[in-house]
């Protein structure tokens, strides 16, 4: 199959200066991974193991430190910010909080209609947004609001049309549902679901949450302290883990979301353990 | 703009009465030549220090027309004046006078108004006898546009060079904050009094003028660059911004269209806010002797004519109405200040 | 046995201006002692508002109108505000999702959880069995907030709400901050602390599963309303409100990948505009007219207290 985006050895340090001196806080760490045209791949991990570092370092939007990353052929490591504009287009990101990804002083419309790629005029780029938002479930009659006058959801598909405009390839959706409530994160999931068909998008799927990843992903890479521990087919991570943490990571699910019934939890001895501090 | 006006008033009261308050100053400023009944410098030997002349309406228990007492001297020496109850002179409006020029454009004989053959000084009369009222008008010219003037040459400055600073970041950074820093250095009033050394004294009131805002607005410019620079600095990390890069939207279109409006909740503040620094800049040069020089009428030189002059602040009050005028300029100011920035936030709307 | 929780009645209005809207209506739950009652919904449903009434920490603009709150068969509703200076901590205490901004960064957490000992007692050694209790080390008496990870912290919150013994626990979301494996640590923890001091849990949270698995009993909230209040153990399998019934077809555990997920139509109502009858009709596929027209009373159904005219009109609407 085609590749879409390929990542080799790719790594981030940071380098801190504290009161010891230097630092080196290594944010992600030779990370291998390959996501084939059409595929989503989901990471998994628990906070600061590196996979929102990894997203954005994908989108060059944080520079790496060590490693390639290529999009399709085209190696976009090295590339200066003035070529790389040129192909952002290809790739692009949706965020986890909807409240701060859109700015409060631009209205949705402009917000849709700034990124749209090709010649257009400015008449025809008010009409391509407006199509999109409808595409995304915003009436069109909206285009004029502003961010704040939209809920959480709403907002979310916003920034999905937004992210649309530049007819991309790639989907980075980090943590896409985390700030939604139940019934609205079910809906954007349809809404990528179906988003995914029509225009044949590859996801890069964020999300600590195993049960969205399970649902929405086709094969997933788990993260720990910056680095991609285990990666397959979503099921076979799912029910066979090999790595010890993705054992405990997906034992723990067992136990706070089995169905009802099982009380083992009481007795306190369970798989998983208890452990305060990860990381 | 209408809507602007109608959030505006929405949104607080006292800044729409202020906006309308200041657009009244400045057409004042604006008239002065016609709504002025003396020329600035006009000297009045006989009444230095003469009180305000009050305008009447009732004469003997009856309604009259509007009329002022003439001006009864007790003793030239201790400057006493009275009312003369016996001189009655009507207030005439649109009377003729002397020839001069209005704006320096076109010449007219046509006052807004006039005592007939007596005096008429509604806000009293200074050291040399010249009408403050007449004064006031003509120095708002100079105190009112000093601060607008200065304001936005210092704001493209401190813009422009906080917003590439902030953005860039970097060697771009390291160096213009460091120019800033040195410009900062300098303890303000030195800096002033420097630069106007550094320049001839014997220029024309046009020239210091200029030279006034230039001066000032040089200063001026740093601190805003600085604060910007802070703010640009932690929008840039919003995730607008990275959304907005990852659109690959160019630099400029970045900086104006993401950036820079998420400042302007501060600067539209810090804008009105820094008016009255100008005004009252100008003020403390004019008070040293190298602002706007006699007999030529600013705020600030009117004014400083009765600092460390106890007789001038108890016996004749009136001098310090130039001071009001100040307050009332920058008070209309920061309340407007202040609605102008809940009018441009869109989730005030 | 006295309950420890027991709400009736309750109703919660806003006040904005000259006009008042209902925030809370018609509240009914209790929970016994050692027992886990968590209260579902989405954002803006009311769970917190309910918990800050039982706490009498509502926001100035907020107020109780009707209905009764008894702590351990105490009304505090009628209670001055100096003797609930004695209700909370001691009776009924409280956790809350940011750990961390309940935290003072200036002192040890040590010293944090002693200040609630009064004196005269032993309050080190008291602080030290309650650090062991939440299972901490020793040393971690002596650490600031920042040098604590979230689970920490938050273990620090609960060793603060448990030294003075209460009867019951607020919980507002405590494990929303918290990553999978940590958050299970912090739930097990509650499990504990109820075991051994037979204390009570108001578990609020939107995870559904979640609360499922802790609590033994369930409200779901919707719009202000407990809309049903019913056993844990049968919520899954047989929700009664349309709405706990959606709620749960929206989790995508249920479904297997790439398929669709039976969403609601529409969206929260906002609190100021709520519609009338049934706040939930116009999202229900089950309405009738009757919805449209009054709100539903409690109906009784085996354990399950449920407000929706699909299982009859007994109840008067409160």
């Amino acid at each position: 199959m085609e590749t879409m985006v390929r990542t080799v050895e790719l790594s981030k340090i940071y380098r801190i200066r504290s009161e010891k001196g230097i630092e080196n806080v290594v944010a992600l760490n030779r990370v291998n991974m390959e996501i084939s045209r059409g595929e989503t791949f989901g990471v998994i991990g628990e906070s600061g193991s590196g996979k929102t570092t990894l997203g954005k370092t994908i989108m060059r939007l944080i520079e790496p430190t060590g490693g390639k990353i290529y999009m399709g052929d085209t190696d976009i490591t090295d590339l200066n910010e003035k070529r790389l504009r040129k192909i952002r287009g290809r790739f692009q990101i949706v965020f986890q909080d909807p409240y701060k990804s859109l700015n409060p002083r631009m209205s949705v419309g402009a917000a849709v209609a700034e990124a749209s790629t090709g010649n257009l005029t400015g008449r025809q780029r008010t009409d391509r947004a407006k199509e999109l938002l409808e595409k995304v479930g915003i009436s069109s009659r909206k285009y004029g609001h502003f961010p704040h006058q939209f809920s959480g959801g709403e907002r979310q598909r916003i920034a999905i049309a937004r992210a649309l405009s530049t007819e991309p390839e790639l989907l980075v959706c980090d943590e896409p549902t985390s700030n939604l409530d139940l019934s609205i994160q079910a809906k954007i999931l349809n809404l990528l679901t179906d988003l995914r068909e029509e225009f044949g998008l590859t996801y890069l799927f964020i999300s600590h949450n195993l049960q969205v990843v399970r649902f929405m992903a086709d094969r997933v890479g788990v993260m720990l302290k910056g680095e991609m521990i285990e990666t397959g087919p979503v099921l076979q991570v799912m029910e066979n883990p090999v790595h010890p943490y993705t054992k405990r990571l997906v034992g723990s699910i067992g136990i706070c979301r089995q169905d009802m019934g099982n009380r083992e939890m009481r007795s306190g001895k369970l798989p998983g353990g208890d452990q305060p501090s990860l990381g | 703009m209408k809507t602007f006006l109608l959030r505006l008033r929405e949104a607080n009261k006292i800044s729409f009465f202020s906006l309308w308050l200041l657009i009244f100053l400045y057409a004042m400023a604006f008239l002065a030549d016609f709504i002025a009944p003396y020329p600035y410098d006009l000297q009045n030997r006989d009444y230095a220090l003469c009180p305000p002349t009050v305008p009447r309406m009732i004469s003997g228990g009856r309604i009259s027309r509007p009329f002022v007492y003439g001006i009864k001297i007790i003793n030239p020496a201790f400057k006493q004046y009275a009312p003369d109850t016996l001189a009655t002179h009507d207030i005439e409006f649109f009377r003729k006078g002397p020839e001069r020029k209005i704006l320096g454009l076109f010449r007219s004989s046509t006052y807004l108004f006039g005592a007939g053959s007596g005096k008429i000084f509604l806000f009293g009369t200074d050291l040399h006898g010249r009408d403050v009222f007449s004064r006031i008008l003509h120095g708002a010219r100079v105190s009112l546009s000093i601060g607008v003037i200065g304001v936005s040459i210092s704001f493209v400055l401190g813009l422009l060079v906080g917003g590439i600073s902030g953005y860039f970041g970097g060697r771009t950074d390291t160096i213009l904050m460091r120019l800033v820093e040195i410009i900062m250095m300098f303890p303000f009033f030195y800096l002033m009094l420097a630069l106007r050394a550094a320049f001839p004294p014997n220029l024309s009131s046009v020239q210091v003028y200029l030279l006034i805002v230039v001066i000032l607005s040089l200063i001026g410019w740093a601190s805003l660059a600085r604060i910007i620079r802070g703010m640009v600095l932690s929008i840039k990390e919003e995730e607008y911004v990275l959304a907005a890069r990852s659109l690959g939207l160019s630099s400029y279109r970045i900086i104006t269209r993401h950036i820079l409006p998420s400042t302007l909740s501060y600067t539209t503040t810090a804008l009105t806010l820094s008016v009255p620094g100008y005004i009252l800049g100008e003020s403390a040069l004019s008070l040293l002797g190298l602002g706007i020089q006699e007999p030529h009428a600013s705020w600030g030189n009117m004014l400083s004519v009765t600092i460390g002059n106890l007789r001038i602040l108890t016996g004749a009050p009136w001098m310090l109405i130039p001071g009001f005028f100040i307050f009332l300029t920058v008070i209309s100011f920061n309340f407007l200040g202040d609605g102008i920035r809940k009018v441009a936030d869109p989730r005030n709307w | 046995m006295e309950k420890t929780l027991e709400i009736s009645n309750l109703e919660v209005s806003a006040r904005d201006g000259k006009k008042s809207f209902a925030i809370l209506r018609g509240i009914n739950l209790c929970a016994e002692p050692n027992q886990a009652v968590a209260l579902v919904g989405e954002s803006g449903s009311g769970k917190t508002m309910t918990a800050m009434s039982v706490m009498r920490l509502l926001p100035r603009n907020l107020a109780v109108d009707r209905g009764r709150i008894l702590l351990r068969g105490e009304d505090i509703l009628a209670m001055s505000e100096s003797q609930m200076r004695h209700i909370r901590g001691k009776v009924a205490s409280m956790i809350f999702q940011e750990p961390s901004s309940y935290l003072n960064p200036l002192f040890t957490v040590g010293s944090q959880v002693m200040e609630a000992v009064k004196n005269g007692e032993e309050r080190f050694e008291k602080t030290m069995k309650m650090f062991e209790d939440v299972e901490l080390e020793r040393n971690v008496y002596f650490q600031y907030p920042h040098q604590l990870s979230g689970g920490m912290q938050q273990r620090v919150m609960i060793a603060m709400a448990m030294i003075n013994n209460p009867a019951l626990l607020i919980a507002d979301e405590p494990t929303t901050a918290l990553d999978v494996t940590t958050a299970n640590g912090i739930v097990l923890l509650l499990r504990k602390m109820m075991d051994k001091y037979g204390l009570s849990v108001l578990f609020i949270t939107h995870d559904m599963s979640l609360a499922a698995s802790f609590a033994e009993k369930i409200g779901v909230m919707y719009a202000g309303r407990l809309v049903e209040f019913s056993d844990a153990a049968g919520i899954f399998k047989s929700p009664l409100h349309p709405y706990t019934e959606k709620l749960i077809d929206c989790l995508p555990e249920r479904y297997a990948p790439g398929s669709r997920i039976r969403t609601v139509e529409g969206s929260v109502p906002d609190f100021r505009q709520l519609p009338g009858g049934c706040p939930f009709h116009l999202r229900c596929p089950y309405k009738i007219t009757l919805c449209t027209q009054r709100k539903p009373g409690p109906t009784l159904i085996g354990t399950t207290t449920v407000r929706c005219f699909k299982y009859g009109d007994d109840g008067q609407d409160s």
